[in-house]
């Protein structure tokens, strides 16, 4: 449960914290579906999970994005995650994005020309520009739910449309 | 740290850190750019009726912090005026990178103990710190400085970018009254509300002021 005593009146946890801000919620939220539906749903998907993890947030941990899932992501896959570099469930495209997701939680200004260019060479210069923007809200939104110990979610929230529990939960 | 462009250059046409939200603007930049509306509730030190409630000087504070822990130059590098006036000394923000042993007042240190952990991992944010900020802040306060924390990592997409506008597009003081912030109803208001109470909020008309400036409000003892 949130470590946020003061909660406003709602349906789920998630929004009864960051609707103490409720202006700011909505802007940061629009800003965030529209980020993630610009990059390949089943891409999407491994990186927030993985953002997710790094950062230890519950409640980004327990939804699924759902294009992901039509598109045949598989919990199996999911799963495989925390080892990916030696998982053969994986793409070298999507490995290369997921090396580029784990520098951008942990020290984006240590990226490097590089590292830069091994993931672009996956991707065209609109699909970089959108999955590190994707990157860059799904890394905040992870690091407040985080902060605020939100606790994994029982419903999804109105303002995530796009997701779905996990089966777990 | 990158100040090149690692995007083609014909993409970038009308970029800017932060941008007024147009639906109908679909343009990679416009994805790109912080909402200016986010900025206006968060990333400036200003109360208006609907923005984040924090002391002037403790906001600058924890937004200078996290400019330095992700290498933003232009974040880094600007300074509110209205912080300055609220007492924001140059010797506090130096202090910053070593805070935990600078003479910060301990609220200031609990306060960044906050952000430290949020812009590092968030994981080791722990009960026992979040209860020691408490001492000295409202639970309003703390979600306050969680979201600004978080906030002001948003610069972590342009610098990856290579899309930093940089220091020299920043160094110096800025007034609430200029066009970085567009407009708002909200803004208009809590401006005049300053200005009412003496704050200057209107910059030099001829040449900005360097980092380091002081702007006494009017009436206050000099």
């Amino acid at each position: 449960m949130t470590r946020v005593s003061s909660v406003v009146d709602a349906p789920t946890e998630l929004e009864g914290v960051w609707g103490k801000r409720p202006e700011y919620f909505a802007i940061f939220t629009g800003d965030y579906n529209d980020s993630i539906a610009r990059v390949d749903p089943v891409l999407l998907e491994l990186c927030r999970v993985r953002i997710a993890q790094l950062v230890e947030s519950a409640f980004d941990l327990s939804l699924r994005y759902a294009p992901a899932q039509q598109a045949g992501l598989t919990e199996a896959k999911i799963e495989a995650l925390s080892h990916y570099p030696d998982s053969d469930l994986f793409s070298e495209k999507e490995r290369a994005a997921l090396e580029f997701t784990e520098q951008f939680v942990i020290q984006s200004s240590s990226i490097s020309d590089d590292d830069v260019a091994r993931v672009q060479a996956h991707l065209t210069a609109e699909e970089f520009i959108y999955l590190t923007k994707s990157l860059g809200a799904m890394d905040q939104f992870a690091r407040a739910n985080s902060a605020f110990r939100i606790a994994p979610a029982t419903a999804v929230p109105a303002t995530m449309p796009a997701f779905t529990l996990t089966s777990a939960s | 740290m990158a100040t090149t462009p690692r995007i083609p250059t014909e993409l970038l046409e009308g970029y800017f850190i932060q941008m007024e939200r147009d639906e109908a603007n679909d343009n990679p930049v416009a994805a790109i750019a912080i909402p200016i509306e986010l900025s206006r509730l968060a990333g400036i030190p200003i109360r208006t009726k609907r923005s984040f409630q924090l002391d002037p000087v403790l906001h600058e504070l924890i937004r200078l912090y996290n400019a330095k822990v992700q290498d933003c130059q232009y974040c880094q590098n600007a300074r509110q005026a209205v912080a300055v006036q609220a007492g924001l000394e140059e010797d506090m923000v130096t202090a910053l990178s070593q805070f935990e042993t600078s003479s910060l007042p301990e609220h200031v240190k609990a306060a960044l103990r906050l952000t430290s952990a949020i812009s590092t991992n968030p994981g080791l944010l722990s009960d026992e710190l979040w209860a020691a900020a408490g001492e000295y802040f409202t639970e309003d306060e703390l979600v306050d400085i969680v979201l600004l924390s978080m906030h002001t990592t948003a610069s972590k997409v342009t610098i990856t970018l290579g899309l930093d506008p940089g220091k020299e597009a920043s160094s110096r003081l800025f007034f609430p009254t200029e066009d970085v912030y567009g407009e708002s109803a909200d803004l208009a208001e809590a401006i005049e509300d300053l200005r009412r109470s003496g704050v200057v909020v209107d910059g030099p008309a001829d040449q900005p002021l360097p980092v380091g400036s002081h702007v006494q409000p009017v009436g206050s003892p000099a």
